[in-house]
């Protein structure tokens, strides 16, 4: 049965490559076509778009969860891109450390805990929010890893590529700018991925058994799942081998059990097993085995004396590793901030404007509905953010409250929406952002514009601007004359959609003169009148001159 | 006309080595021409009644063709207005067929690379794609270069500049030996219009302070800087209002005009007068007439008028 692991790394490594490519996407080959059906797959969106009423069909969640009653957590293991991640820092620290192999001991800590966490995430759900789940879902933690984390390296390798062969006349491969870095989603994926880089170290997949919310509800399922895991107590020798692979410590040889519960079928056991005495079986006699072995209290004495030891002897290694560990993180962060988005603070006017200018709430990307329905269905996966063309989706910090850290907002200080795009509607997996085809985002109103006359270019310093008019694509803003030849900029928020183009460009500075004030809920803009021009289509004419 | 079509031709496409054995006699009739043109130097070229690239290829014909301007082996920037992700019927950008055209004449003439960018307003790459312009340069062998990012800028200083003195120029500008400037002309809230002066906005870096200090004075600040090798003004169909983005074809008329000139500000102001209104009433071509960075008293220029 050893291609079961082998089956399992195959799907394992597409499912993770895919993901992730969704996050690089730039000349958008995924994003848009075949991302709805690679999301789908995600646990927790599927859910959300379950519950939140956006759609019926929630492949991920009910695939998963009724695969589990039959055949285990496969999603740990196949699906989810952090528990791949996780697998791949595990060969990395086989890699590294082939001196000093991990060896997994069997251990069940703080079982108490990942239910309790499932229960706050419930309630947290209830209530309206996602909190639990943008800390700790672990697709939405994936995300902000791949945007933050994956993408600036990627980044950096296109452009020195870029660099190079500009260099050489080829200008398929082109600079991007680092536009979608935010730097505290940053200092967060960072402290997960330091968080999962020790505990894969010293504990193995301890996140997915004791901090995840999806591991914790799937272990519910898995318990009672026809098809387990056996020890055929016959052919074991007693050898250990399978205790010491088992990523997730459910495993004690010397009584021959196996934790299906907390077992995220990764099969190394059944391939590292010398003696094949471990199969996967069809045991629908075991379907309600809720029964687990007493730990002998000697043996938990052991354990602990063994980990005090364990920590003694490795005591100065680690302080050494760790150190340069946080050495590490220090240098890239501090040379990551040097690339993050910064707002243009230059006075772009030769005036400073006296009157605030911002709206009071947050702009939510078109989709979004509403603020309710955005605040309770986006985890901040951030797709959006690394997918925008324009990164005019940009991540927050506080501005959804600390319930709503790092839930993307449109930030027109980055730049403004493209009329003629509607990507975000399309890959949201979580149903926060809903499909919309490009004509209906056309007349969808986020937002209305505000104009601020005493802070703008054409009142204060008696010339012409224009850069607000220049840039709306349904003429909500015009320039109509004021004094002189001087032309003033005119809003229409009946027509206006709040695409930001207005407020981008606005060179006054400390205070915009035209800003976008957030709609909580979406209207639909009118459509704008067309006047039509005379088509004199006169080729008699003569030269004007 | 057609002889000498075909001479061009002949030469462009590289067969000068056996074609001037052959046809001597002929070459030093073309070589004739050329210089009777130049000494009959136009200051600026009208076309009107054809097709974009049936009018560029007459008039570019009466300035002595692009080889007068384009010199076997030099490196050459077309820069067109690409500033927004509209088809080319609304107008907002340069002509894919005439920008098509003008990168093949400057290969025609022995061009090295042609290379085209534009610092858009919108996505850059749906404005190259989706403006047709990528496609036609392609098509034609030339590069479109990004210039979205600011990596790609260097200082120059503009000396005559009042307002402006400084700015960030896209580096190709600098290290190319050719630049042709091909704006569409069309209305432009800021600016009145846009033409070839304010279609140099498309080669800087932060636009935005031109802005907020006095537009009309900085596009003319850096047109004493920037002098492009020729301008071509693309007058095909003319967004008449909602400009520069426009909104729908409704916006535009179908004018099919062309104005090619080393001038800007003559060129500039001939499409004021094309657009239907006085180049006095132009901001920036007041100003940069007054700079002296050029003429646009027409009755004073020496213009060839063309009419197909």
């Amino acid at each position: 049965m050893r291609y079961l692991k082998t089956i399992r790394i195959a799907i394992a490594l597409f499912f993770f490559v895919v993901t992730t490519a969704l996050f690089f996407d730039f000349p958008f080959l995924l994003s848009g076509t075949w991302d709805d059906t690679i999301l789908a797959f995600q646990f927790v969106p599927s859910f959300l778009k379950f519950i939140r009423g956006v759609s019926f069909l929630a492949l991920g969640f009910m695939l998963f969860t009724v695969l589990s009653l039959f055949l285990g957590r496969w999603y740990c293991s196949f699906v989810c891109p952090l528990g791949i991640l996780q697998d791949m820092f595990i060969r990395l620290n086989k890699f590294l450390f082939k001196k000093r192999q991990i060896r997994y001991k069997y251990k069940n800590s703080f079982a108490w805990l990942k239910f309790v966490i499932l229960g706050i995430t419930v309630v947290l759900l209830a209530f309206g929010f996602t909190t639990a789940l943008i800390f700790l879902d672990p697709y939405s933690n994936f995300g902000r890893i791949a945007t933050h984390i994956f993408q600036p390296i990627y980044l950096f390798f296109n452009n020195i590529t870029a660099l190079v062969v500009n260099k050489f006349g080829y200008y398929n491969i082109y600079h991007i700018d680092l536009d979608a870095f935010d730097l505290a989603s940053f200092v967060f994926a960072i402290l997960i991925v330091a968080l999962l880089l020790w505990l894969t170290h010293k504990r193995g997949r301890l996140f997915c058994n004791t901090l995840c919310p999806v591991g914790a509800l799937l272990s519910l399922t898995s318990k009672m799942s026809l098809f387990k895991l056996i020890v055929n107590e016959t052919t074991c020798v007693s050898c250990g081998l399978c205790e010491k692979e088992c990523k997730a410590e459910s495993i004690d040889y010397k009584s021959s059990r196996i934790d299906f519960d907390r077992c995220i079928s990764c099969f190394n056991c059944v391939d590292t097993c010398n003696e094949n005495a471990i199969s996967y079986e069809f045991t629908p006699s075991r379907f309600f085995d809720y029964s687990r072995q007493i730990i002998i209290k000697t043996k938990q004495i052991e354990s602990v004396e063994n980990k005090k030891e364990h920590q003694k002897n490795n005591f100065k290694n680690i302080d050494s590793s760790k150190r340069s560990v946080i050495k590490a993180l220090i240098v890239g962060g501090v040379g990551l901030l040097g690339m993050s988005f910064k707002v243009d603070d230059e006075q772009l006017s030769s005036f400073k404007s006296e009157l605030p200018a911002k709206s009071l709430f947050p702009v939510l990307p078109p989709g979004g509905i509403s603020y309710e329905h955005y605040k309770e269905t986006c985890t901040a996966c951030h797709l959006c953010v690394s997918a925008c063309p324009s990164n005019v989706i940009q991540s927050t910090f506080l501005e959804f409250g600390i319930s709503g850290m790092f839930i993307p907002k449109m930030n027109f200080d980055v730049n403004y929406c493209q009329y003629e795009c509607n990507l975000c509607t399309q890959i949201c997996p979580t149903g926060a952002l809903n499909p919309f085809e490009l004509e209906g985002k056309k007349v969808i109103q986020i937002g209305k514009v505000v104009f601020v006359k005493d802070n703008c270019v054409v009142s204060q310093l008696g010339k012409n601007c224009g850069a607000c008019a220049e840039h709306c694509p349904t003429t909500a803003v015009r320039m109509v004359p004021y004094k002189d030849d001087l032309f003033i900029p005119e809003v229409n928020t009946d027509i206006c959609i709040g695409c930001g183009a207005c407020e981008h460009p606005c060179p006054v500075r400390p205070h915009k003169a035209i800003y976008v004030e957030s709609n909580l809920s979406h209207l639909i803009a009118q459509k704008p009148k067309i006047e039509t021009i005379e088509q004199g289509v006169d080729v008699e004419e003569d030269f004007p001159f | 006309m057609k002889r000498r079509d075909f001479f061009k031709k002949a030469i462009g496409t590289g067969v000068v080595a056996g074609a001037g054995l052959k046809f001597a006699g002929f070459n030093s009739l073309f070589a004739g021409e050329l210089t009777s043109n130049s000494n009959n130097s136009y200051d600026l070229v009208a076309v009107m009644g054809g097709e974009p690239d049936v009018m560029f290829d007459k008039g570019i014909a009466e300035l002595g063709g692009m080889q007068a301007f384009v010199k076997p082996g030099q490196t050459v920037v077309v820069k067109p207005n690409i500033g927004w992700d509209q088809p080319s019927e609304i107008a907002a950008n340069t002509n894919p067929v005439l920008v098509k055209r003008i990168v093949e004449h400057c290969f025609n003439a022995g061009a090295k690379e042609v290379l085209v960018f534009d610092k858009t307003c919108d996505k850059w790459t749906s404005c190259y794609k989706n403006s047709g312009i990528e496609d036609g340069v392609k098509a034609a062998g030339g590069k479109m270069l990004p210039a979205d990012s600011d990596i790609y800028y260097k200082d120059v200083d503009i000396p005559l500049g009042k307002n402006l003195k400084k700015i960030k120029v896209h580096e190709k500008i600098l290290s190319s030996d050719v630049f042709i400037n091909v704006p569409v002309l069309k209305h432009h809230g800021g600016a009145q219009l846009s033409i070839c002066m304010k279609n140099l906005m498309g080669i800087v870096d932060n636009r935005e302070w031109w802005h907020g200090h006095d537009l009309h004075q900085c596009i003319a600040d850096f047109a004493t800087y920037s002098k492009p090798t020729l301008n071509v003004v693309d007058a095909y169909r003319v967004m008449l209002k909602n400009g520069p983005r426009g909104k729908t074809i409704d916006d535009s008329v179908i004018k099919k005009s062309l104005l090619i000139s080393t001038d800007m500000v003559a060129a500039d102001a001939a499409a004021a007068k094309i657009f239907g209104i006085d180049p006095d009433d132009v901001g920036h071509i007041k100003i940069a007439h007054e700079m002296k960075v050029g003429n646009k008293n027409l009755n004073e220029l020496n213009i060839k008028r063309i009419k197909i």
